[in-house]
């Protein structure tokens, strides 16, 4: 098992627990905190799976592509945490209402 | 019209300058947003759809850097036409807008004050669907989604002074522009987008500003229905990102071309589509089909568009749900038509028609206008994904049947709704904010009071019900034709039930805007752009069902897979090794500065054997079966 393949193979296990975390959690924060590990485990899946260049080194491209990621997600972060800050702020809940019986 | 004019490129940066003039200046640079962005778009929108007419395809490299490391922006006759929508509703959206927020105009003047005991006709802000203005009234009992019950009482108050125009207040008019030309900058980027990752970024760019304009109106329901909407609109993106890293990962390309090349070219060269592939259409499938609110992950769609403030309910209903649609069409018919079973074609025809028959059944019990509208946005979004099962006899789109009733059905159908649902959004906000409520039942005699607002509403019904002459006609007469000519009766019958269904709800609004209105206090003054910019997207949606013939053969202009499976790869090395993309691309003006194909790149990961060129692109597929389709002047069915 090359390290590549283990970054990938990591990459899809923290985008599964995240997807779990994002579903069955109500609070709003986990789900961001979810949200955010499954974008984690997507730039892993694109770091690790392309294979290496045969002249060795690493392919640039999917490190451009997951710095645009992370920026990306970083807004997408900053936005739902104020939202969720105001949903607490307005309700008086951290969670959506079709959450609110648990 | 010169075929080198970069007019595709002031697409996307007219919206974005008018965007940084109003995030920097605020309202007193609204007059230089209508000049760049409401005038730019709609000029360099009709420019561009002339030359993807005249000169086949249109390709520009953004600073002279092309695939594979660059950014291109590439129109055929779908984005052209996508682009032309977006222009012809942002631009009206944006004429209703600057009366909705009051731009410009004189501090808004008390008329009257209510009666607080004149039960559900309070004059509250038309964002009212969602309460109690200011946010500062006690919370009232609400409704599953947090919206008011009908004729529960309006709690705006006894005794508060109302005014008659703006309808909404200033301060989300100041957030509106900003995120508005946000929001259409990343939508004609992503028609425009020729690789997976941009369409991922530009997505994504959309639906935060989408999200933000939701909220716009601040009360308790658009707040929770814009968190809910995020929440959604992230994952999709996220198990698309997911896809773009896997279709990375197998084929070491993000262009749609090279993707389609590389896939096309593995099956051809005896092997079989690798599980990735399919995996990673899976996966994006499912991300998009969430961004598109298609049935059964349509549950944030209603309040969101419902509690959003009319205007960005017309553009999110109009717009922004389509452009999810959009990829899903590039990816599973002209990227990776190789690796869609017909299973998956079917599949999501069931969805489609399961949107189109839940949505119109919860569309015609609803008793608030904009839910009614927004459920009916559901079920017109599910006549878009019959256009999958219609295309070939149950094959993969691979078998080479391009059945063109279907596909131009179904785009068409996209295009006619934009401008009919705008319309009706922005008609519904005219008269919400008139009669002063969101409930049916506040309509009684509008039609007397609003005739401009009402006809609006009407024409806009006609194309969700496909009666002609409407686009919505044009678009589901295709449908059937393709659904007829293949002996798909289940389909026809979708179609033919959903319109009955969709005639029946937009019925439930005009008998309550007929009604008697003696006992209803005098409605609230509506500027006349707003009335007007509602009238004229209407008339386009009819027009569309008048006109149809120019569009659909613009339409066709680079349609069908962009990689066909046999024959295909007799130009190895293609645009990435040749450093002079000509030959058989020749027909494309691609502009002469365009020289990071094949330099700079020595040390990059060698590339898959690129696209097979503009034959395929401009192959003619699509000719001739549209002169057999019987069009406009054909009665319906």
């Amino acid at each position: 098992m090359t390290p590549p393949l283990l970054y990938a193979l990591a990459g899809a296990g923290l985008f599964a627990l995240g997807l779990h975390a994002f579903l069955i959690r109500r609070h709003l924060f986990w789900k961001v905190l979810a949200f955010n590990v499954m974008g984690s485990g997507v730039f892993l899946v694109l770091i690790g799976a392309p294979a290496s260049p045969p002249g060795g080194g690493a392919d640039p491209v999917p490190q451009a592509l997951v710095l645009t990621g992370i920026v990306v997600a970083v807004s997408a972060t900053a936005l739902a945490i104020g939202l969720a800050l105001r949903v607490a702020a307005k309700t008086g809940h951290p969670h959506l209402p079709e959450d609110a019986d648990a | 019209m010169s075929p080198d004019s970069p007019w595709i490129v002031w697409a996307v940066v007219a919206p974005l300058i008018a965007a940084l003039l109003a995030a920097g200046f605020g309202p007193r640079a609204t007059p230089l947003v209508f000049l760049t962005g409401v005038l730019g778009v709609p000029v360099s929108a009709a420019a561009l759809a002339v030359q993807v007419e005249r000169f086949g395809p249109q390709r520009h490299a953004i600073g002279g850097w092309g695939e594979p490391l660059g950014i291109e922006l590439y129109a055929d006759g779908l984005a052209a036409l996508m682009l032309l929508v977006s222009a012809v509703v942002g631009a009206a959206v944006s004429v209703y807008a600057s009366g909705f927020f009051g731009a410009g105009q004189a501090p808004p003047v008390p008329v009257m004050a209510t009666d607080g005991s004149s039960v559900g006709y309070g004059h509250a802000p038309p964002v009212a669907v969602a309460g109690y203005p200011g946010g500062a009234a006690p919370a009232p009992p609400r409704a599953p989604h947090g919206v008011l019950a009908p004729g529960m009482p309006d709690a705006s108050g006894a005794g508060q002074a109302l005014t008659a125009s703006p309808p909404a207040d200033a301060r989300a008019g100041r957030f509106f522009w900003p995120l508005w030309m946000l929001l259409w900058a990343a939508l004609n980027a992503l028609f425009l987008s020729r690789d997976v990752f941009n369409l991922y970024v530009t997505l994504e760019l959309m639906s935060l500003s989408a999200v933000a304009l939701v909220t716009l109106g601040g009360t308790d329901a658009a707040t929770v229905a814009g968190m809910r909407y995020l929440l959604m609109s992230l994952l999709g993106s996220l198990l698309f990102l997911l896809g773009v890293a896997l279709l990375y990962a197998a084929y070491g390309t993000l262009s749609l071309d090279g993707l389609a090349s590389a896939a096309a070219g593995a099956l051809d060269g005896g092997g079989s589509i690798p599980p990735a592939t399919v995996l990673a259409l899976a996966v994006m499938t499912v991300g998009l089909c969430i961004k598109a609110a298609l049935f059964p992950f349509h549950a944030w769609l209603p309040p969101a568009h419902a509690s959003a403030p009319a205007p960005a309910s017309a553009l999110l209903s109009g717009l922004v749900v389509k452009a999810a649609f959009y990829i899903l069409v590039r990816l599973w018919l002209q990227v990776l038509p190789v690796a869609v079973p017909g299973a998956a074609l079917r599949l999501i025809g069931v969805l489609g028609a399961g949107a189109v028959l839940w949505g119109s059944v919860l569309a015609l019990v609803q008793h608030n206008l904009k839910l009614l509208i927004a459920y009916s946005t559901v079920a017109q979004l599910g006549y878009l994904f019959l256009l999958f099962p219609l295309l070939t006899d149950g094959g993969s789109p691979a078998a080479g049947a391009w059945n063109d009733a279907a596909w131009s059905g179904g785009i068409y159908q996209a295009l006619a709704h934009a401008c009919a649902k705008a319309a009706m959004f922005l008609a519904a906000g005219s008269m919400i904010h008139a009669s002063g409520s969101d409930a049916l039942v506040a309509l009684d005699g509008i039609s007397h009071r609003l005739p401009l607002s009402f006809t609006a509403f009407g024409l806009g019904g006609l194309t969700m019900a496909g009666l002609p002459p409407s686009g919505g006609f044009i678009g589901k007469w295709l449908l059937l034709t393709a659904a007829f000519e293949t002996g798909r009766w289940v389909w026809a019958g979708v179609i033919a039930g959903g319109g009955l269904l969709s005639a029946a709800y937009v019925y439930r609004v005009l008998r309550h805007a007929f009604g008697r209105s003696e006992a209803l206090p005098p409605p609230a003054p509506v500027p006349r752009r707003m009335e007007l910019a509602a009238l004229g997207l209407a008339l386009v949606a009819v027009a569309l069902g008048v006109a149809a013939t120019r569009p659909i053969e613009l339409l066709e202009v680079g349609a069908g897979p962009l990689a066909p499976m046999t024959g295909a790869m007799s130009e190895p090395g293609g645009a990435y090794a040749d450093p002079a993309p000509g030959g058989s691309q020749s027909h494309e003006p691609i502009s002469p500065d365009s020289p990071a194909r094949g330099s700079g790149l020595s040390g990059a990961p060698a590339r898959p054997p690129a696209l097979p060129g503009a034959a395929a692109r401009c192959a003619p597929i699509l000719t001739g079966t549209l002169a057999q389709a019987p069009l406009p002047s054909t009665p319906g069915p």
